[in-house]
């Protein structure tokens, strides 16, 4: 990123040494992103390897899954990243209100996905297939849960990061930790847009 | 203040993961584990046929358990000794560590009860190693809370002089999320989520004896901060 003498004005995080690449939030919250994702890529390994040896059982299961439910939920996890980016920018430029109803966006929208995946839940459940009826839902349920805690816990971060702001404003540290926010929340939305067409869409 | 008692107890961890495993791998032949599909008969052929490595195996693995405790005390100590040291970080971590000390107690206890008496109903062999094994993975739901206040204690810590270094709290926040693969396994006799599973089993116990090791080494490479100044 160029030192533009209008972010240096701002309250920016980057590096003014421009022969060091600037790395948004800080190594190890990258390396636990790295590390989660290795996790999922072991679900999805081991959920490949089931599906391709009951192909013919997975794919009747998959057809029994509503994908309205499926698109709202990437929709709204979609949406929520681009709050969450927007709000970074605000907060780089010193709006903290604009970044407090940016989050407040972002938070809904983590809100929205949970209630949205309970009603699909619900539905799945009084269809009569659960966790047990065969390995297609219990991959289902299994991703989809673990996903869900994901959302769970990066929408109490967001909701940390709000809470912050309102009580102590904003400063290059909060920047810092906004950032760390934003990457575990484009995390868990970059395992949903795995996670959806795996689930939902493959045929 | 004198750290060569914590240097020593900071092998705690490494040897109690050799004397386990060796238990566990080389005398009982649990890797890998006994099926939860197995039926009554077949569990208890097991523990008739190998009885005597069984055992041997289980005395391991109990002699192994009471160097964990020497470990721990090593750890809550450093974490004692951070800036900004939370009284309520360090006790969730002792009461969890507590804890997994007894439910390790119990569940090789377990595997004795099912191995002392090889002859008796295959039903009540099996009930024991079904009672055990579980025991082995469910806690799987209560360690990540240890490695979160220890990885919340670290990253509250000093930033220029940490006592244990940051991207070690990041590593403990992983092993959380690795532990908590097991915690549905009452539902699976089979596949990835039952106590033989990949997802349950095998990569909960890279994590677990892992954060032993690694555990160890950022021990062994820490320092008192009150020392340093001196």
């Amino acid at each position: 990123m160029a030192s533009t003498p209008e972010n240096l004005t701002g309250l920016t995080t980057t590096s003014t040494n421009s022969s060091k690449e600037y790395l948004p939030s800080e190594l190890g919250v990258w390396m636990f992103v790295l590390g989660d994702m290795l996790v999922f890529s072991v679900l999805f390994g081991s959920y490949a390897w089931e599906r391709a040896l009951q192909h013919g059982l997975f794919i009747t299961a998959q057809s029994e899954l509503n994908q309205t439910f499926g698109v709202v939920n990437t929709i709204l996890l979609l949406t929520g990243s681009l709050f969450v980016v927007l709000a970074l920018h605000a907060a780089r430029k010193g709006k903290t209100k604009h970044t407090q109803q940016l989050l407040l966006l972002a938070i809904s929208t983590g809100v929205g996905f949970f209630i949205n995946k309970v009603f699909e839940y619900r539905d799945k459940i009084s269809n009569g297939f659960t966790l047990l009826s065969n390995d297609f839902f219990m991959f289902y349920y299994m991703l989809t849960g673990i996903h869900l805690l994901h959302v769970c816990v990066g929408t109490c971060a967001l909701i940390y990061l709000y809470k912050r702001l309102s009580a102590q404003g904003l400063s290059t540290d909060y920047i810092k930790h906004l950032e760390s926010g934003g990457i575990v929340w484009h995390m868990v939305d970059l395992l949903w847009i795995a996670l959806f067409p795996l689930l939902y869409l493959i045929k | 203040m004198n750290d060569s008692y914590l240097k020593m107890c900071a092998w705690g961890g490494p040897i109690f993961c050799a004397l386990f495993l060796i238990g566990f791998i080389g005398f009982a032949d649990f890797m890998p584990p006994i099926s939860p599909a197995d039926s009554a008969q077949q569990v208890a052929d097991i523990y008739k046929t190998d009885a005597t490595s069984i055992k041997i195996g289980l005395i391991f693995m109990m002699i192994g358990l009471s160097f964990t405790m020497p470990f721990v005390s090593a750890i809550i100590t450093r974490m004692k000794q951070m800036q900004n040291s939370s009284p309520t970080l360090v006790t969730t971590f002792v009461i969890v560590s507590a804890a997994l000390s007894c439910f390790l107690f119990v569940l090789v206890c377990s595997w004795a009860v099912a191995s002392f008496r090889a002859d008796r109903a295959p039903e009540i062999i099996q009930a024991f190693n079904d009672f055990a094994w579980i025991l082995l993975i469910w806690p799987v739901s209560l360690i990540p809370v240890s490695y979160i206040a220890l990885g919340l204690a670290v990253l509250a810590d000093n930033k220029q002089q940490p006592i244990f270094p940051r991207w070690y709290a990041f590593l403990n926040f992983w092993f959380a999320v690795l532990a908590y693969g097991g915690c549905l396994l009452i539902f699976f006799h089979e596949g990835p989520f039952a106590w033989d599973g990949l997802i349950a089993f095998w990569i909960p116990a890279v994590a677990f004896f892992g954060w032993y090791i690694v555990t160890s080494i950022v021990l062994l490479q820490s320092k008192d901060p009150i020392a340093e100044l001196n």
